[in-house]
This record gives structure tokens, sequence and C-alpha cells, in this order.
């Protein structure tokens, strides 16, 4: 067991997060301000990190969980951006994160249940049950890649509904 | 290399990927603007699933969770403390003096016992060797 500080890792491993954000966001000012939150979130968790050899997985995990809720500011910022345009009283009014969140959850939820059935249960068993696509492959009885190829599409019509979102 | 395809893609989004592939396609994709394109509609997607269907507690979780509210249930019955006395009420003396068997208790059952036992108590000590 190693005891490290977050100053070693994140010299250590820079250059690479920045890469990992970079390649997903493509722009230079939101990289810095994305390594800026995985900066504080290891700190914040330095006290009590004691990694066994595995330090680039676990600043790599953090660097994933800072995108994610990047992409969920974001697309809640848009629908906030498209009430005020479009003058919806409410929610331009309201404007907060609750509410819109609420609001993206429902749209998602009828995007679901609006996909084909064999879609809708590889949906289901990876977001609801945690299996992974071969558990789910194994599962159905159908082979990876269409599982896989089912998952891509059903990901495609949900971006689509929400076009409005994004 | 070549451009990964988007079932690999996918699974990165997913990080469903090994670790070496993984870490080959992550460095595709800092130099491939399309590939970057496509793995962020991929986790765009996977980030909207999560915010409208968080995954489900497993049953072997739920009962495991049930199982340590029984216990605290229990432990709590078990300190409680019982009903409250009334203060008011008094003490009464199951026993009481007397001047022959030292103490009377509960009639002349107890003072044939007590004497009984006075009597082998006396016995023993004086019928022990020197």
């Amino acid at each position: 067991m190693v005891n490290v500080t977050a100053d070693q890792l994140l010299a250590e491993h820079e250059a690479a997060l920045r890469n990992f954000l970079g390649a997903r966001c493509r722009d230079d000012d939101l990289t810095a301000e994305l390594l800026q939150e995985v900066a504080a979130r290891l700190v914040t968790a330095a006290p009590r990190l004691s990694l066994n050899g595995n330090a680039r997985g676990y600043l790599f995990r953090i660097a994933a969980n800072v995108w994610r809720d990047q992409l969920r500011r974001e697309l809640v910022r848009r629908r906030a951006a498209l009430a005020l345009d479009s003058g919806e009283p409410a929610l331009a009014a309201a404007a907060d994160a609750p509410l819109l969140e609420r609001e993206l959850r429902a749209a998602v939820r009828r995007a679901v249940d609006d996909l084909p059935r064999v879609q809708r249960q590889v949906v289901e068993l990876r977001q609801q049950r945690g299996l992974t696509f071969q558990q789910i492959a194994d599962r159905l009885g159908r082979p990876l890649g269409t599982v896989l190829t089912q998952m891509r599409a059903a990901l495609a019509r949900i971006s689509a509904a929400l076009e409005s979102y994004r | 290399m070549n451009h990964p395809t988007e079932d690999e893609l996918l699974l990165l989004a997913y990080a469903e990927l090994p670790g070496p592939r993984a870490a080959e396609i992550e460095s595709h994709i800092t130099a491939c603007r399309a590939c970057g394109a496509t793995l962020a509609d991929l986790e765009h997607g996977r980030v909207a699933l999560d915010v409208a269907l968080p995954q489900r507690r497993s049953a072997s979780r739920w009962v495991a969770i049930a199982l340590a509210a029984a216990a605290v249930l229990a432990g709590v019955v078990m300190m409680r403390p019982g009903p409250a006395r009334d203060p008011t009420e008094r003490w009464t003396p199951t026993t009481t003096w007397s001047a022959t068997a030292g103490y009377v208790a509960g009639g002349k059952a107890m003072v044939e016992i007590d004497a009984q036992l006075t009597r082998l108590e006396q016995e023993r000590y004086y019928g022990l060797p020197n």
C-alpha cells in the first residue's frame, strides 16, 4: 500500500488527463477548467487516499466523472437557454436545475418508452440492472455485436428525441 | 492506427473496453476529431440515460438492508427501558423481624426452613473436627 500526494499524482499524469478531457470537449479553456475540477476532487480525497498501484486508473475515473457531470450540466443548461429563447414563462422564470432536470428525466423516459422492444430491453438491462454488454448478450441469447448495434441505435434515437436539449 | 469501430467507441463510453485497447483508442481520439465527436455523442446519450434511469439496487442489497434494519430495530427494542414505576408506589417488605427466627418471610413454612438452616449451620460449625 502506497500513500500518495495529490501533487505527485497530478504532476505525473497531467498531460494524459489533459488529452483525455481535451479529446472530448475540444475546448482549451473548458479542458483547463475540468482539469482544475479533477485536481480539486483529488485534493479532497487525498487525506484518505491509499492506492495500491492503481493511481492512474483512479485519476481517470475522477476525470470521467468530471466529464459526465459537465455533460449533465450542459444538457440542463441548454434546456434553460431554449426555455428563455422560446419564452416559456414557467421554465424561463424558474430556470432552476431541479425543475429542468425533472423535465429532462421525463423526456428521456418518454424516449426510452418509444424505443423498439429489442432496443429497450438492452437499454434497461444496461442502465437499470448494471449488466455489461456481454452479460446482456448472454442473457438475451443475442450476439454481442447485435446488442452493441441495438444500444447504439437506441442512443441515437434518444439523442434525436432530446435534440432540443443539446 | 486505424479508426476504432463504433462498437469499440460504445464500449469505451461505457468503460467496458479492455485496458490496452482503451489506451490505444484514447490516444487516437486525441488526434482524430471525427472519432472524438462520435465518442462525445455516445457519452451524451449515456449521461442522459444515467439521469433518467439510475441503476436499481439488486435484490441481495435490499435483503442486506432489510436485515440491517431488523438488527437495529431489535437493538432498540432490547435497550428500551421498561414501564416507568409510579414514584408514589410504596415498597411493601416481604420480611418481618422475628425475635426467635431472626426474620420471617412468607409465614410459618419459611420460619421452619429458616430454623432448619440455622440448626444445620450450627451443627456443621460445631461438628467440625478441631
